[in-house]
């Protein structure tokens, strides 16, 4: 026997008892309702609650939600208490800890339901249907009918679905020793004479008419599409064997360009679909059958690989994707039914945990594959790295994460592989080969090659360790400057994190970032060459120093801010962040908070989805009272009417999400009323609108609000075909009664101003007429067809609604997505802006007074008058001065300055001269016929890199879905179905803007020049006469 | 565009006749016993309150409760000949759903100048109900309230038809259901409706009898 032969005998002797099941009480399986709150599931995603439904074995426990529906007339319905808006679904999902019932669980899940197209199961019932105490499955069985998933494509759903006869049926049965639940899922027409129930359910001629002839080339086939919408959560890394790995978002988008055409939709062919997740991952899959929707329509999926148990993934979007794996007969006879069932697994945390179960349910034979992962320097262990094996294709079949001990193991069919092991802070050893043969053992021991130390410490301009954010800059081969940094610098289809560039055209990149609470940091880096820079957000300049480090070697850096400017009484606040409370975000609270102060700001407003979280804690917690302010707050997050975040809120210690409230189907004031009901003071909590225009999810898209009325319109063509139906959007629902706007939300510059075609136009085709380059690109109703948010909220201050403008980062992650930018500027009393030196109220003061700039870095200041931002100033006969004055970091020069007054005319366009770009100070001088607002504006062209990254690459928004899906639709009157569009992938540039000075010319109070914008909506028309009614109403005749 | 058109459309719609049969069916297996399935229903009574310039209209609908009410309804139609069977369940259904009802105005209870109700049966074809539409003379007064004595079972909104006579900012809120009152108090203000009402009041004061609609 060799050494090697040995070695591997020995390792693999060692890792043996892995293989067991991780429970060592007997098989068992169970359901029962939950009856007090320890009995649910813990974890950051749990939402299990007393009267939910609780389904555990000795290796898996799950939560199924109740209807919803409150049977307590005294009670509203909670409709929307998960994630989508109607109870039964399975909420969560986790191992059985060690401590049995009492640990307290690692939940990760969002959500799971059956998705028949975009029908989900509004539910009736949820019922236990078997205990599991004669040693057999446990059952709950969740009947209903059918409900909109969303209300937009809900005419995709009318066509091919429309459940009106259809009972809907999902039976969770979980057998005992098992880490999966067998879900059955059961479409039964229910129309006893009724007659068939087709699927498609109108013929394509009718969905043509119903879609205004936009179909072309009919006739086509059509298909419904049935299977499960996971919410993994976002801290699970989506993974499918093959082409996408944990790539999988852009492998789905990849596979849109060689889609095959209905009737088959387009997406991605999976064999099965894992994550990977910190002490947990989940799975889903199915089994051979013959109602497999991708393999029915193979001949749809040219160059992908087709299995038996291949399932559709055509979206995966803020944490839900789409798993389609049925497709039903042509038609259900009366009283006939159509079943599929599909599986989903809890597994320990990575991929391969996951995979095992899949080749069990499979019965496919497996051989083992194990080992160790250790330092080639030290022979300490490497935990967390993470084995890929790879296909004869090197593309990724697992992955596998080493343990404390730098041990893995996973089970895989016999076959010829590869693998590689991959760590974000070592360089990546070549690929090796292994044999897997049935029921054999093949272990391995790795040597990674050691990773090098860098040890930075940061001072500010005061001396003291300061919290500060620490970057390592390096360099790529400047041969790949025009490919895309996936390909060349690092692999997101292994797993590898996102290393954003400099997106200019020069080679620089960020290998790493860390946000400190202090200034220090030791850190394991790849070894190289960096550029260590150090930033406290805007206030400061950002510092740099080079190192080169070589494996296993040590590095060290002192670095000290400087300031770039004093902003005295104003403090940074970013109000809207997200943290692992969100569904789809996977930043620990205290990592988030540490970010925040990091980035210099010095007020952090909690505004997780649909979760009232307190950052006061972990603030504390990290040290940071003198820094950062908590406010906690939430974001209402609905499926389809915009998010609105809500703070100062009170946190309800007996809601499993911080405080109780309902956003499905409700009218936007009820949403506000809710917010400001939850609010610790409901007569100064702030309700604030986000994203407005963000298509599906902002409020001014969704009730179609045009930007200069400032008033909903009711959409035409095929636009309001996709237009959602609820009465609670009718036009008469809309209401203005919000105190804040968010005017510039993360780095998406593109949605601030009505869309411009640019110079030169792009190739076409170009809607006609075809516009001349400058000019607000319209749509077909001669509005906008890119609403700018600053341009709708100039028409509310011309109609003397007051809301005021913010500026947020809506981070749901760290590097590539930080904090603070874009931030808000709040003047909170000179001298107050010192440590401690403010409160809650004051923040909350200044928002309503309008005392706010919106900014990703300068410091834009003006004046009338002794009046500032904000305030109301009598300038008797209209002749006054505006003083202006913008600073900025070097990193963040600004190059332009706009006045803006009533309807939003230019009063003053200012190029700034460079070397004035970090200081610029002018006076404007205007003689105003009536009462007027005037507003400034700041603007630069310089790239902000390193201190926030560029956005590379372009985000998969719901409308790409919805076209996706409608592939073979002709929407070319949706937005987003041109080349003539806002360009979403930039870097990101200087900006700020700030709120009105409003200047009153007879001092008879400010009058606005445009009719009064109602702060609520108007009383509904008046009803119908009731004579009238009464003459309508048919007689019953003999 | 409605998402209910969206579902209806493409089904074919009820013809009239084709609907009437259908009550006329429900409305005998009404007549014919209990419901099956044993559930106990309450009276429902929904009054709409609309002031017009010279008078004020009820539109009341109403569902007797099941059991014993609607026994009771049902077997005063039964005894009555069988060619005036539904007259009969008319009257005595606009009996029921106005008995409880009072209108007055400055606290003097008003006659009605016209009563006119028109049956049908529930959706679902259970029970029996009746629409009744009462009109009475707008005076110029201070008050107006619309009371009842089964406030469980009867809920009441108004709205206003181009009347001004009505002090909107003390009124509740119009086109909303308010349940469980006793009574409902509108302010008035202005005058009536001048000359037109006087002659709009005289041609109906012939008509204090519950009627049928014109066949």
């Amino acid at each position: 026997m060799t050494l090697r032969a040995a070695l591997v005998a020995l390792v693999s002797l060692a890792l043996l008892p892995l293989l067991g099941t991780c429970g060592d009480q007997a098989p068992r399986a169970r359901a029962q309702i939950i009856g007090a709150l320890d009995e649910a599931i813990g974890g950051p995603h749990a939402l299990g609650q007393i009267g939910d439904f609780l389904l555990e074995n000795d290796q898996i426990r799950l939560v199924i939600s109740d209807t919803g529906v409150s049977r307590d007339p005294n009670k509203p319905s909670t409709y929307g208490r998960g994630n989508t808006t109607f109870g039964g679904s399975l909420i969560d999902a986790d191992l059985v800890r060690v401590g049995g019932t009492d640990a307290r669980g690692n939940d990760q899940l969002a959500e799971l339901l059956p998705g028949f197209l975009f029908t989900v199961i509004n539910p009736t019932k949820v019922e236990i249907t078997r205990r599991g105490d004669d040693g057999g499955p446990a059952e709950v069985t969740v009947t209903g009918t059918g409900g909109d998933l969303l209300q937009m494509i809900a005419v995709l759903n009318t066509g091919l679905m429309f459940p009106a006869n259809l009972e809907l049926k999902n039976i969770y049965r979980l057998y005992p020793g098992k880490r999966y639940v067998e879900i059955e899922t059961v479409v039964k027409n229910k129309a006893a004479n009724g007659g068939v129930h087709p699927f498609p359910y109108l013929n394509v001629m009718d969905l043509d008419d119903l879609l205004g002839g936009n179909i072309p080339n009919l006739p086509i086939e059509l298909s419904v599409p049935m299977g499960q919408l996971p919410l993994l959560g976002g801290e699970q890394d989506l993974f499918a064997p093959g082409i996408a790995g944990f790539n999988v978002k852009y492998a789905i988008e990849d596979s849109y360009k060689i889609a095959g055409g209905f009737p088959g939709f387009p997406g991605l062919a999976v064999d099965f679909l894992a994550s990977r997740g910190i002490g947990v991952s989940y799975g889903l899959t199915i089994l051979d059958a013959p109602s497999n929707y991708v393999k029915t329509y193979a001949a749809r999926y040219p160059g992908q690989d087709v299995t038996p148990y291949s399932m559709l993934l055509p979206f995966t979007y803020a944490g839900v994707a789409g798993v389609f794996m049925a497709k039903p007969p042509a038609q259900l006879g009366p009283n006939e039914e159509f079943r599929f069932t599909s599986y989903f697994i809890v597994g320990r945390g990575d991929v391969a945990s996951v995979a095992s179960v899949v080749y069990e349910l499979r019965n496919q034979d497996t051989g083992t594959f194990g080992g160790k992962v250790v330092d080639e320097l030290t022979s300490a262990p490497v935990k967390g790295a993470n084995v890929f094996v790879l296909d004869a294709k090197q593309y990724p079949i697992t992955q596998i994460e080493t343990d404390a001990s730098g041990s893995f193991i996973a089970r895989l069919p016999p076959g010829a592989y590869t693998y590689v092991v991959v760590v974000d802070d070592r360089a990546t050893p070549a690929a090796q080969s292994i044999t897997i043969r049935e029921n054999e053992k093949t272990g391995v021991q790795i040597k990674l090659p050691a990773p090098a130390t860098v040890s930075v410490s940061v001072i500010d301009d005061r001396g003291r360790h300061a919290p500060s954010k620490i970057q390592l800059v390096g360099t790529f081969d400047p041969a790949n400057v025009t490919k895309d940094p996936r390909t060349h610098l690092y692999s997101i289809q292994k797993g590898e994190r996102k290393r954003p560039t400099a997106f200019d055209g020069t080679n620089r990149y960020v290998e790493g970032a860390w946000w400190t609470k202090d200034g220090r940091v030791n850190a394991r880096v790849r070894p190289g060459t960096y550029e260590v820079i150090a930033s406290r957000g805007p206030e400061y300049e950002y510092t740099s120093t080079t190192v080169t480090v070589k494996s296993g070697q040590f590095a060290e850096a002192q670095l000290v801010l400087t300031a770039a400017y004093e902003s005295p009484g104003w403090v940074s606040v970013d109000s809207h962040l997200h943290a692992q409370p969100s569904t789809d975000s996977g930043v620990p609270i205290d990592q988030r908070v540490i970010s925040c102060a990091a980035e210099g700001l010095e007020v952090a407003v909690a505004t997780d989805h649909n979760y009232v979280t307190d950052y006061a804690p972990a603030i504390a917690a990290s040290g940071l009272d003198s820094w950062l302010l908590g406010i906690p707050g939430m974001e209402l997050t609905t499926f389809e009417m915009g998010h609105f975040n809500g703070y100062p809120l009170k946190i309800d210690p007996g809601s499993t999400r911080g405080g109780e409230f309902v956003w499905a189907n409700q009218p936007p004031q009820k949403l506000f009323d809710q917010l400001r009901a939850m609010s610790i003071d409901p007569a100064k909590g702030i309700v604030q609108v986000n994203h407005p225009q963000q298509q599906v999810l902002g409020y001014f898209a969704q009730f179609f609000i045009d930007p200069a009325t400032a008033q909903p319109y009711t959409p035409t063509g095929i636009l309001g075909v996709f237009a959602p139906y609820g009465d609670e959007f009718q036009a008469d629902k809309m209401s203005f009664d919000f105190d804040a706007i968010e005017l510039l939300t993360g780095r998406k510059s593109e949605n601030l101003h009505n869309y411009r075609a640019p110079s030169p136009l792009p190739p076409g085709p170009h809607p006609n007429p075809q516009p001349v380059p400058g000019q607000v690109v319209l749509g077909p109703d001669g509005r906008p067809k890119f609403p700018g948010i600053v341009e709708t909220w100039f028409t509310m201050l011309d109609r003397g609604h007051k809301a005021t403008g913010m500026g947020t980062s809506d981070t749901h992650a760290l590097l590539g997505d930080e904090p603070g930018y874009a931030r808000t500027l709040l003047f909170v009393g000179d001298g107050k802006d010192t440590l401690g030196g403010f409160t809650r109220d004051d923040v909350i003061d200044a928002i309503h007074d309008h005392h706010a700039i919106t900014t990703n870095a300068p410091f834009l200041e003006m004046r009338v008058g002794s009046a500032m931002i904000g305030d109301t100033t009598v300038v008797q006969g209209g002749s006054t001065e505006v003083r202006i004055r913008v600073r900025s970091p070097s990193w963040a020069k600004v190059d332009h300055l706009t006045l803006y007054s009533n309807g939003g005319a230019v009063v003053a366009d200012l190029p700034i001269p460079a070397a004035q770009g970090t200081d610029f100070e002018t006076v404007v001088r205007l003689s105003l016929a009536r009462d007027s607002w005037v507003v400034a504006e700041a603007t630069g062209t310089q790239n902000m890199f390193p201190v926030v990254s560029a956005i590379e690459y372009p985000p998969l928004d719901a409308t790409v879905i919805i076209t996706a899906l409608s592939a073979g639709l002709d929407l070319s009157a949706l937005p987003i179905a041109s080349n003539l569009k806002p360009n979403v992938v930039h870097q990101t540039q200087p900006f700020a803007i700030t709120n009105p000075i409003w200047i009153d010319i007879d001092g008879n109070g400010w009058n606005p020049p445009k009719a009064a914008l109602p702060r609520v909506a108007p009383s509904p028309q008046p009803r119908p006469d009731v004579r009238s009614q009464f003459e309508a109403l048919p007689e019953l005749t003999p | 565009m409605s998402r209910r058109n969206w579902r209806n459309w493409g089904q074919t719609p009820f013809p009239g006749r084709l609907l009437s049969t259908l009550a006329l069916a429900s409305l005998v297996a009404t007549l014919a016993g209990q419901p099956a399935w044993g559930h106990v229903f309450p009276a429902v009574r929904n009054v709409v309150v609309q002031v017009e310039p010279c008078e004020v209209v009820l539109l009341v609908g109403y569902r007797p409760g099941t059991g014993e009410a609607t026994d009771a309804i049902l077997s005063r139609a039964a005894s009555a000949p069988k060619s005036h069977g539904l007259d009969a369940l008319r009257d005595v259904l606009a009996a029921y759903a106005m008995a409880p009802l009072t209108v007055t105005v400055d606290g003097t209870p008003v006659v009605p100048t016209s009563v006119r109700a028109k049956i049908g049966v529930e959706p679902g074809g259970a029970r029996p109900m009746v629409v009744v539409l009462v009109t009475y003379p707008l005076a110029a007064a201070k008050t107006l309230a619309v009371g009842t004595k089964e406030p469980r079972s009867t809920r009441i909104s108004w709205q206003d038809q181009r009347s001004d006579r009505v002090v909107i900012a003390e009124a509740p809120a119009q086109g909303k259901w308010h349940a469980g009152v006793a009574s409902f108090l509108l302010t008035l203000s202005g005058p009536s409706g001048g000359p037109a009402c006087a002659t709009s009041n005289s041609s109906r004061r012939s008509l204090p009898s519950v009627s049928s609609p014109a066949r």
